[in-house]
């Protein structure tokens, strides 16, 4: 941030000049303005209590060291920056070679970019979406079909106890008159 | 008298006599206490009643090109006359009676339709399961008066107990009972009879026949055997369960119509065991009020089928794909049925089932109700299958376009609105709840 | 006012479809009844607000009762409070904006229509439902016009989708049925919420029969395992079935979860919690990483609510209240949310005849409003604040994290880092589609939205925006709803 502040603002321009105007109209500058403005007011108003859940305002904690350790590590880095950049000299460049593989790592921001297409690509779609996916097609569905499925072929499976013969009837009928009555006279008597 | 005017008249009658069926609320006993009438007793006739002309309403189509027309009304009026005596009996010998002279009529009239040997199959193996099943029934009758001396529900009831002897007497009466309800395991003659017989006897069998007896079956338990209440609860349980997870199983995989709607109304029977095992008012309740609603979504499902049956002669499954392309109003008749008999509201079958639920619950068996909610699953993806086939496939050679007559219109009008309003007016229940004394 | 208009007025349209002939009649009728019953949720939630202004500080309001069954104590038992009221208005909105979609519907439009509207008034009766047996009346009414709309107007594997939806719904419902039983024999004899919040429940009887109402309603909102017919229903249905689905049908479950499970049996909910938020994670960050893989569209919004309705279950499984209300809130906003995803992708499918995502680039350019609508809907979708989605998986973890166990706190960070997941999958979905270069140079070709696709995308819109610019609109109503909700929650624990 601040290095791309020093080198645009602080430092002699290279080869070409653009055509300077100034800062710039004011229709321009009045919105920087109060958005700059309002950016460093805005964290003092207590959001808590307008937008609530319940209707009731909320509380709100200012936790000091949640807000001062990040303050102290952006002064830390402008105080770097203003060192490395503030006027055009070889320190960011010695610096730079002497911690060739950070100063490379941080050029290419860190990998990051690099890092998280593999991770969203290689490691998120092909490790937990697509199996996901898999398992809600052929698990969880396949379940829930296949208990569709088992009754159907368990009553195909019935089809013969209905032969169409009387005589078979007629035993199926005397069977379960000999069963019903065996079961309610020794089963639950 | 040319064909169509005697149908017409026919029809009139029947109208009038279940009109007439509102207004006959004597109370009383004759023939020396064996037969007995009260106003519940007088509500199940009259459902009979109207279950008939429902059904002759719907067979005219059927009929108009019969020549037997004459024997088939006197033979279907003995059958209902004998489930009166049946439904009235006070007394086990005077119950015999009322379902021989019910059950011999039904034989000839599944035999109805002379030239197809289907038909001659289905009445020989209906006569002769009914003659093994009578001869136990009786078998159990004639045990049981030997044992206690008397027949009168009455009197079983002050003498019955849980003797071995009893207990097997009981089995006796209760597979007889099983039988005419198509319970499992004695329910194999159902599907070869429904199939063969023509579908208006179909229908007979599975709403009238079978309600009759579900009718005297409740009221035997409830009072004769009230004192072996433990056993025959069991034995209810296991049928129930048996038939209901039985007739699921083999409805998933007919082809034929009328076979497939045996199978379901299997299925259906175990659900009002659930019911009746209840021993409650709410239970008998629950049971006639099931009764009268299968009544408009069977009655219902058959008159499509009927109609189409006797235009076209196709009963299959895979025939009524497309049916909704061509037959709209048909195929949603037919659907609409079907959701009733599934038991999906705003019908009225939704109602039924969750009553008969709620009573057989009563007696704290979550087993039970836990089987029944699952054979719920199960029956909606066969009644499903039908609607799917009528909605959803593509036919070349779907059903032609059939035309419905005034008077198949009409039977259809009253299911349809039987099948909307009975469960949404809770009237009905509460009528049907008020005039039970047990 | 009376409620019953609720369901009066959808039944006489779909009354007034029956009796109307050719597509143009029958839109108009299904469009004025559903813009009438919007303009009525809004008079509702007016009058609400006045009665609680005016003191009325009963639990439901606008109450009424009939006898439907008296001799088994079986009621029709109707009154809303602000959480049913925020689900009316989300069924309103939806409703309205699933008609406009189907402008074009040609073939079988009054059947169409009329299972629409059949669906709609089976959403509003069990909204408004108080007695288990109204509810559970309702919340079948609306399974059976689903079976139908995917069976006859979806695409691909209709048949295969219709049945599998059907039969998991109504196993959900067996399930619910059981449970209710079991509340109906636990002592009051009735089925009535209100009566059987105020007796409690002995504990033994809501360990039996809690999870069976939990879970049959949770199939319905998608609980894991039970999630497998989300992807293929609203993948198969048409596109105004698809918003009913994931819009309406969806929310019955949770709903129910809440205001029938948890409520009655508060005990049973906290014995039964971890299970409840074990499950409800891996819906979360599962449904997230499956919709990675996912190349259809419709499958990629499919997913993605399995994990959005994860949520809703977190919410209500985290038994306090700022959690609950992040459901509710989750429940308005999902709904809200999409059915405009859905139909965003029913307009590039129209036009476009596919939803592969791969066979789909630079629409921004061809159909800037089309495309704009899409890509606002994913924002909502992975939580960009100042839309409501931001909102209310915000208020679900600010609730979560009040739970100091650590079973609870890894759920509550898993649910969290679902949200970057979610980035993944709605930026890649909305930047190969919208953005990067044109696939298909016949798509050069295509026309942005007509009216009626406009209007329905900012219906939705509109209502996406206000709650996440004013979520205090909707908190405030369901707020109270939910107080007295945990009054009885937190004394049973």
């Amino acid at each position: 941030m601040f290095r791309l502040y020093y080198n645009i603002f602080w430092n002699k321009q290279d080869a070409h000049l653009h055509d300077f105007h100034g800062e710039g109209p004011i229709s321009m500058k009045l919105p920087l303005i109060i958005l700059g403005t309002l950016s460093i007011v805005v964290g003092f108003i207590p959001f808590a209590h307008y937008i609530t859940p319940t209707g009731k305002p909320g509380e709100m904690h200012l936790d000091l060291m949640f807000s001062i350790a990040p303050v102290l590590i952006g002064v830390v880095g402008i105080a770097v920056a203003t060192m490395f950049y503030k006027s055009q000299n070889e320190k960011a460049d010695k610096v730079a070679t002497q911690l060739n593989g950070l100063y490379k790592a941080a050029y290419r921001k860190f990998y990051i970019d690099e890092v998280y297409l593999f991770i969203t690509k290689k490691v998120i779609f092909n490790l937990i979406g697509r199996p996901a996916a898999w398992f809600d097609r052929n698990i969880v569905d396949g379940f829930m079909n296949a208990l569709g499925n088992t009754t159907v072929s368990f009553s195909a499976s019935l089809k013969d106890m209905q032969s169409g013969k009387v005589q078979e009837y007629a035993l199926y009928f005397i069977a379960g008159v000999i069963g019903l009555s065996l079961i309610g006279i020794y089963l639950w008597m | 008298m040319p064909t169509s005017t005697l149908l017409n008249l026919v029809n009139i009658l029947l109208a009038v006599n279940f009109i007439a069926g509102f207004f006959s609320n004597t109370v009383g006993d004759a023939f020396g206490s064996m037969f007995h009438s009260t106003q519940l007793i007088h509500l199940e006739k009259n459902i009979l009643n109207l279950a008939v002309l429902v059904i002759s309403l719907q067979s005219r189509e059927w009929l108009s090109t019969h020549k037997h027309i004459h024997e088939f009304y006197v033979i279907l009026l003995a059958s209902l006359s004998g489930m009166f005596f049946m439904i009235s009996a006070q007394n086990m010998f005077m119950f015999y009676l009322g379902l021989e002279l019910s059950t011999i009529p039904l034989a000839a009239l599944a035999n109805f339709d002379l030239a197809k040997r289907k038909s001659g199959e289905a009445a020989m193996k209906f006569i002769i399961s009914s003659a093994f099943s009578s001869g136990i029934l009786l078998f159990g009758i004639s045990l049981l008066y030997g044992a206690l001396g008397t027949l009168s529900y009455e009197g079983i009831a002050a003498t019955m107990s849980g003797q071995p002897l009893l207990i097997l007497a009981f089995v006796m009466i209760l597979a007889g009972f099983a039988f005419k309800m198509s319970a499992v395991p004695f329910h194999l003659w159902t599907a070869d009879v429904y199939e063969g017989a023509p579908v208006a006897v179909t229908a007979y069998l599975s709403v009238v026949s079978k309600g009759a007896v579900i009718f005297v079956f409740f009221s035997v338990l409830y009072t004769a055997f009230e004192h072996i209440f433990i056993s025959w609860y069991n034995f209810l349980f296991l049928i129930s369960v048996l038939t209901m997870i039985t007739g699921n199983l083999f409805a998933l995989r007919q082809n034929n119509i009328k076979r497939f709607l045996a199978f379901s109304s299997i299925a259906q029977v175990g659900f009002i065991l659930i019911g009746i095992t209840g021993n409650s008012a709410e239970g008998a309740a629950a049971t006639i009020f099931f009764i009268l609603i299968y009544l408009f979504s069977n009655l219902g499902a058959f008159g499509v089928i009927s109609l189409v049956s006797a235009k076209t002669g196709k009963e299959n499954i895979s025939d009524y794909k497309g049916f909704h392309k061509t037959n709209p109003l048909l195929a949603w008749i037919l659907a609409l049925s079907l959701f009733s008999l599934a038991g999906i509201p705003p019908t009225a079958g939704f109602f039924g089932k969750f009553f008969l639920l709620m009573s057989g619950a009563a007696q704290n068996n979550t087993a039970l109700i836990v089987i029944a909610a699952l054979n719920m699953i199960v029956s909606l993806y066969y009644y499903l299958k039908v609607v799917k086939a009528m909605f959803m496939d593509s036919n070349e050679m779907a059903i032609p376009k059939v035309n419905t007559g005034f008077q198949a219109g009409l039977a259809f009008a009253i299911c349809m609105a039987g099948l909307l309003i009975t469960g949404l007016f809770g009237g009905c229940y509460e009528y049907i709840f008020s005039i039970i004394h047990l | 006012m009376n409620l019953n208009l609720l369901i009066i007025i959808p039944a006489i349209t779909a009354l007034g479809i029956v009796f109307s002939s050719g597509l143009k009649q029958v839109r108009f009728v299904a469009f004025a009844g559903a813009v009438i019953q919007l303009v009525l949720s809004f008079v509702l939630l007016f009058l609400f607000q006045q009665e609680r202004n005016a003191g009325n500080n009963e639990q439901f309001i606008f109450q009424a009762t009939y006898n439907w069954f008296p001799s088994i104590n079986i009621n029709y038992h109707i009154g809303v409070d602000g959480i049913s009221i925020a689900m009316i208005l989300l069924t309103a909105f939806v409703v309205l904006a699933g008609v406009l979609v189907s402008w074009r519907q040609e073939k079988l439009s009054k059947e169409f229509f009329l299972l629409l509207t059949v669906l709609s008034a089976g959403a509003y009766g069990y909204f408004i439902a108080l007695d288990l047996f109204t509810l559970f009346f309702f919340l079948e009414v609306a399974v059976i016009p689903k079976f139908l709309l995917i069976g006859i107007w979806g695409s691909g594997k209709k048949e295969y989708s219709a049945m599998k939806l059907a039969l998991m719904l109504m196993g959900g419902s067996a399930l619910v049925l059981v449970g209710m039983i079991g509340v109906y024999f636990s002592g009051t004899n009735s089925l009535d919420l209100i009566t059987n919040a105020q007796s409690s429940i002995a504990e033994e009887t809501q360990r039996i029969f809690f999870p069976f109402l939990f879970v049959g309603f949770g199939i319905f909102t998608a609980l894991f395992p039970f999630h497998t017919w989300v992807p293929d229903g609203h993948s198969s249905a048409p596109t105004a079935a698809s918003m009913f689905l994931a819009g309406i049908s969806m929310k019955l479950g949770g709903y129910g979860c809440l205001r029938a499970a948890v409520y009655l049996m508060p005990e049973a909910a906290a014995y039964y919690q971890p299970v409840i938020i074990i499950l409800s994670a891996i819906a979360i960050i599962y449904g997230a990483f499956a919709t990675l893989m996912q190349t259809d569209l419709k499958y990629i919004n499919a997913y993605s609510s399995v994990s959005h309705c994860g949520f809703v279950l977190l919410g209500i499984g985290m038994l306090n209240q700022t959690a609950i209300n992040g459901a509710v809130l989750q429940m308005v906003s999902h709904g809200l949310m999409t059915a405009l995803f859905f139909a965003a992708i029913g307009m590039v499918y129209d036009r476009t005849h596919t939803r592969m995502v791969k066979d789909i680039g630079g629409l921004l350019k061809v159909m800037p409003f089309i495309a704009t609508v899409f890509i606002l809907a994913g924002l909502c979708s992975l939580g960009l604040p100042g839309l409501s989605g931001f909102v209310a998986e915000m208020t679900v973890f600010m609730g979560s994290w009040q739970n100091p166990e650590t079973l609870y706190r890894v759920a509550t960070i898993l649910a969290c880092a679902s949200i970057v997941v979610t980035a993944v999958y709605i930026l890649r979905a909305a930047g190969k589609t919208m953005f990067g270069p044109i696939v298909n140079q016949e798509h050069l070709s295509f026309t942005d939205a007509a009216w009626n696709e406009r209007l329905a995308a900012i219906v939705l819109l509109a209502a996406i925006l206000i709650m996440g610019i004013a979520p205090f609109v909707v908190t405030d109503i369901i707020y109270p709803g939910t107080e007295v909700m945990m009054q009885k929650i937190i004394v049973h624990q």
